[in-house]
C-alpha cells in the first residue's frame, strides 16, 4: 500500500472528500492557515478516518501562504513554531486523538532542508516534542543529517506531484515543470520510487531517494483526480487480495452492490452484517438505504452528491477501519412454537414415506437445531434460514399450491421458513406457527434479524389455541434469549 | 371524500414509495411513472411524495364531495369533469358534487390524478402507497371513499406544460449491465442489444417480454433486486421488475433500467415494443 499523505486545513474545504484517501494529513495550524475552526474541523475527519495527525507549522506569513522565506529573531521563531504546535495539541485533546508527525511548511520545509542554521534552529524549537513526533523530511537534505544525529525520528517524505533537481531539492515553483499535473507523470514518478528506490530528476537522471510517505497537493489542479488514481493503481490490487473483501459492481445508476464469496456460511453472513454495521454506523449522507441479503449489499446513494468511484473508495477504506468492539448487536435466539398436528403438518406423512422416517422422527430432526436468519426477503417477514438438517432437503412441490396458510412451516430445497401471510408457494408444509411474523403497526415489522437464530419448539393443538388467543389479546411475549 | 362511482381497471393510491423497510421484505412500491406523478403534484403546489391514484388503461370514475383543484397527467384517457373534456397538465378546479369520468385510451397506459395537498389514506411504515399485506386495500373499489382536505383557495395555471412525447412514442430502453451480465455469452449480449422485444403479460410487479433468450445461466444465492431489473430465468424468459416487485430474488440480474426507462417502460403496453440500449458506465 501507498503511504499519502496531504496539507490539509488551508481553506481549500475538500477534506471531507480526501480523507478517505490518505493515511497521514498536516494540518495548518495558524501559521501560513487555519485557525481554531478549521483545525477542529479537520481533526474530526482525521479522527473519523483513521488518518494520522500532523502539525505543519509554517513562518508566520498568511499573505503569503507561508512561501516566502523569512529571517526572525531566534527566541520570536521558537516561540511561534511552538504556538503553533501547541495550538494543534489543544484541539487534538479535545478530540481525545494524537498528533503523530510534525511537518514544517512551504519556504521552511525548503529553507530546513538546504541551510544548516535554519534547520538547527527548527530542530532547537521542537526538541521538546522529540521522541513524541515524528518528524517529516526530504531524503539526504541538511536537516536529516541533523535530525538523525540528534536522535529524532525521521520519516522520508517525497512530492508525489512535484518535480526534483539533481540535489534532490525540488524545482522551484518559479521555474516550469516544477509541478506534475497529469497522472501519466506522476505514476511512473512514484512507481520508480517505490520500487527502486530512486527519483528521475529534472535532467533525467536517476538518484538514489528513500521514501516513507507520498504527499499530493491537495490544492493544485486535478489533485482529487491524481490521488483517485494513485489509490486505484497502487492499492486496490492489495485491497482485493485482503480476506473477507467484497467485489463492488455497479447496479444501476444508483446503486452499488457488494458481493462476498457465493456461499451460505455464518461466515459470509457475518462479514456482510459487519460491514453493514460499520456503513450504518458510519452514518454517511449520500447514503439512503443498505439492502442486505445472504452475501451481498446493496448500498443506494444520491447519485446527484457522489459519483459512483468516490463512494466506493470511500467503502474500500471504511473496510480496512479498526472498528469499535462495542458497535457488534447482540444475536437473539427466539423461540417459535410450531404445531405439527396433521391438520397443519398436511405433507408429514408423504414426506414420512418419501424419507423413510417416522412423524416424529422428521419433527425431531426439524425441532433439533438453532436455524439462522440470513436474511428477509421474498415476502415481508420471510426469512431465509440455515441449519436444515441434510436429511429433511427435499424437492419442493411439483405443483405449487394456490395458497398456502399464514404461519405456515415449510422446507424446500435445502432451505426451511415459515409463510408470514398467506399465499401460493411450493414448499413442503410441515407444520404452523401461531405468530405473526410481520405486524405493519410496529417500528420494526419483524421480531427477528438477519444474524439472529430460530428455535422451532413442538406445540400440541391445544396449545396452538391458548398461544393464538393470547396473541390476539396481546399479552404473549415470544421467548428469547441473548446468544453470545 | 372522493366517492369511487367506478373503479376502472385497476385503480389504486400511491406516493413515491416505501424506502428503508426493504431489509424487512417490503417492497417499495410507488407510482410506477415517478415523471406524471410529480408532474401533477408540482402543477397543484404539491409535495411530491403527495399521495395520488394512478389509473390503468380505463380510468375510474370518482364523485368530489369537497371543493379542491386537481390535476392530471400521464396516459390520455380522455378524462371529462361534468361530461366536458378535461385538460390533462393543467391546475383544474372542481366543486362539490362535480364528477370525473375517463372514456376511451387515446395514448400510454397510467394516468395520474393528484388532489390539492395529496390523499388523506392512512400512512403505514412511512408510505401511503398500497401494497398487498401492509396497507388495508391493494386497489380501490367502488363505493370506497378516499380523504382529502378541502381546498378553497383556487389556483390558476396559465402555463402550458409541453407534453414529453417521446415517454409515449420511444421504443428506446436505456440499461446499465446487471451485476451477473457477464453470466451472458458474446453472442447471447449481441441478442438483447439488435433485438426488438415484445412486451407480454404485465402488472405493477413485472412486465415481462414474449421473446425468449436461451440461456443455461446458473441462479445466484438470494440477493437484493430493484425495480427496473432484469431478471433471466432458466426457461430463458425475461422479467423486467417493477415498483411492487420482491426485494430479493435469485435469477441472474443480466439488465437494469434507469430511472427513465423505467417510467417510459411504465406507459407500455402489452405488444408494444422495446428495443434495449447500453449505457456507458
Amino acid at each position: 500500500m501507498l503511504h499519502i499523505n496531504c496539507d490539509v486545513g488551508e481553506g481549500v474545504g475538500n477534506e471531507e472528500i480526501l480523507m478517505p484517501y490518505i493515511n497521514a494529513c498536516n494540518i495548518a495550524c495558524g501559521g501560513h492557515a487555519g485557525d481554531v475552526k478549521t483545525m477542529h474541523e479537520v481533526v474530526a475527519l482525521a479522527k473519523r478516518y483513521q488518518v494520522e495527525i500532523g502539525a505543519h507549522p509554517s513562518y508566520p506569513d498568511r499573505e503569503n501562504f507561508g512561501r516566502t522565506s523569512m529571517d526572525m529573531m531566534e527566541d520570536e521563531f521558537i516561540k511561534i513554531i511552538q504556538k503553533q504546535i501547541t495550538n494543534l495539541e489543544e484541539i487534538v485533546a479535545l478530540h481525545d486523538a494524537k498528533i503523530a508527525h510534525i511537518k514544517p511548511h512551504g519556504a521552511l520545509y525548503n529553507d530546513v532542508a538546504k541551510s544548516e542554521k535554519k534547520a538547527q534552529l527548527f530542530l532547537d524549537s521542537i526538541v521538546k516534542y522529540k521522541g513524541k513526533y515524528k518528524l517529516y523530511i526530504p531524503y539526504n537534505s541538511v536537516i536529516e543529517k541533523l535530525a538523525l544525529k540528534q536522535n529524532f525520528e525521521v520519516i522520508y517524505e517525497v512530492f508525489a506531484d512535484r518535480n526534483y533537481n539533481d540535489d534532490l531539492t525540488l524545482v522551484s515553483r518559479k521555474k516550469e515543470h516544477a509541478v506534475l499535473t497529469k497522472i501519466e507523470e506522476v505514476i511512473p514518478h512514484v512507481s520508480l520510487l517505490k520500487n527502486e528506490q530512486k527519483v528521475k530528476t529534472i535532467s533525467g537522471t536517476k538518484v538514489l531517494m528513500k521514501s516513507d510517505t507520498f504527499c499530493v497537493h491537495s490544492d493544485t489542479l486535478n489533485a482529487m483526480q491524481i490521488i483517485q488514481k494513485l489509490h486505484t493503481y497502487f492499492n486496490s490490487e492489495s485491497l482485493q487480495s485482503l480476506d473477507n473483501f467484497p467485489t463492488y459492481k455497479r447496479y444501476g445508476e444508483a446503486g452499488l452492490l457488494l458481493t462476498w464469496e457465493a456461499k451460505m456460511t455464518q461466515k459470509v453472513l457475518y462479514n456482510v452484517l459487519e460491514y453493514q454495521q460499520n456503513i450504518l454506523n458510519f452514518n454517511i449522507k449520500v447514503i439512503l438505504d443498505v439492502i442486505q441479503s445472504n452475501n451481498s449489499l446493496l448500498i443506494l446513494y444520491d447519485n446527484k452528491k457522489v459519483n459512483i468511484k468516490t463512494l466506493q473508495h470511500l467503502l474500500e477504506r471504511l473496510f480496512l477501519l479498526e472498528s469499535d468492539k462495542i458497535q457488534t448487536s447482540t444475536r437473539c435466539c427466539w423461540e417459535v412454537p410450531v404445531c405439527y398436528d396433521k391438520t397443519f403438518g398436511i405433507d408429514l406423512e408423504e414426506i414420512a414415506s418419501n424419507k423413510k422416517l417416522s412423524v416424529s422422527e422428521i419433527v425431531e430432526l426439524h425441532t433439533a437445531p438453532k436455524y439462522q436468519v440470513f436474511s428477509t426477503g421474498f415476502l415481508p417477514g420471510f426469512f431465509y434460514l440455515g441449519g436444515l438438517d441434510k436429511r429433511l432437503h427435499i424437492d419442493r412441490k411439483s405443483t405449487p399450491r394456490l395458497e398456502v396458510k399464514k404461519g405456515a412451516v415449510g422446507i424446500g430445497g435445502m432451505q426451511t421458513g415459515i409463510y408470514p401471510k398467506t399465499s401460493p408457494g411450493g414448499w413442503q408444509i410441515l407444520g404452523n406457527s401461531p405468530l405473526n411474523f410481520f405486524e405493519v403497526s410496529k417500528e420494526k415489522p419483524c421480531f427477528a434479524k438477519a444474524g439472529d437464530f430460530i428455535k422451532f419448539v413442538s406445540i400440541s393443538l391445544e396449545e396452538y389455541e391458548r398461544i393464538s388467543e393470547a396473541i390476539s389479546n396481546g399479552n404473549y411475549t415470544i421467548k428469547s434469549a441473548e446468544v453470545c | 371524500m372522493l366517492e369511487i362511482l367506478h373503479s376502472g381497471l385497476y385503480t389504486s393510491v400511491q406516493d413515491l414509495g416505501r424506502f428503508h423497510h426493504r431489509n424487512f421484505g417490503v417492497p417499495v412500491a410507488g407510482v410506477m411513472d415517478d415523471y406524471h406523478a410529480k408532474l401533477a403534484n408540482h402543477i397543484l403546489g404539491n409535495e411530491e411524495n403527495d399521495a395520488v391514484l394512478e389509473m390503468t388503461l380505463q380510468g375510474a370514475a370518482v364523485c368530489f364531495h369537497k371543493e379542491t383543484q386537481i390535476a392530471i397527467c400521464g396516459a390520455d384517457l380522455s378524462a371529462t369533469l361534468n361530461n366536458q373534456p378535461m385538460r390533462l397538465n393543467a391546475s383544474v378546479k372542481v366543486s362539490k358534487g362535480d364528477t370525473l369520468t375517463f372514456g376511451k385510451r387515446k395514448y400510454g397506459v397510467r394516468t395520474y390524478l393528484a388532489i390539492k395537498n395529496g390523499f388523506q389514506t392512512e400512512i403505514v411504515l412511512k408510505s401511503r402507497s398500497f401494497y398487498d399485506g401492509i396497507t388495508p386495500k391493494i386497489r380501490v373499489d367502488k363505493g370506497d371513499f378516499i380523504p382529502y382536505q378541502v381546498s378553497l383557495r383556487p389556483i390558476e395555471t396559465k402555463s402550458n406544460i409541453a407534453l414529453q412525447k417521446e415517454i409515449f412514442k420511444s421504443k428506446e430502453i436505456d440499461v446499465y449491465e446487471g451485476p451477473e451480465f457477464d453470466f451472458l455469452s458474446k453472442q447471447q449480449q449481441e441478442i438483447l442489444f439488435k433485438s426488438t422485444f415484445s412486451i407480454g403479460l404485465n402488472n405493477r410487479m413485472a412486465y415481462q417480454l414474449e421473446e425468449m433468450l436461451k440461456n443455461s445461466c446458473p441462479s445466484i444465492i438470494t440477493s437484493a433486486v430493484l425495480p427496473g431489473t432484469i431478471q433471466l430465468t432458466p426457461s430463458g424468459k425475461l422479467i423486467i421488475l417493477m415498483k411492487d416487485c420482491q426485494t430479493t430474488g435469485g435469477y441472474p440480474r443480466i439488465l437494469q433500467l434507469n430511472q427513465k426507462s423505467i417510467i417510459r417502460l411504465a406507459q407500455k403496453h402489452t405488444r408494444d415494443q422495446i428495443q434495449f440500449k447500453k449505457l456507458s458506465t
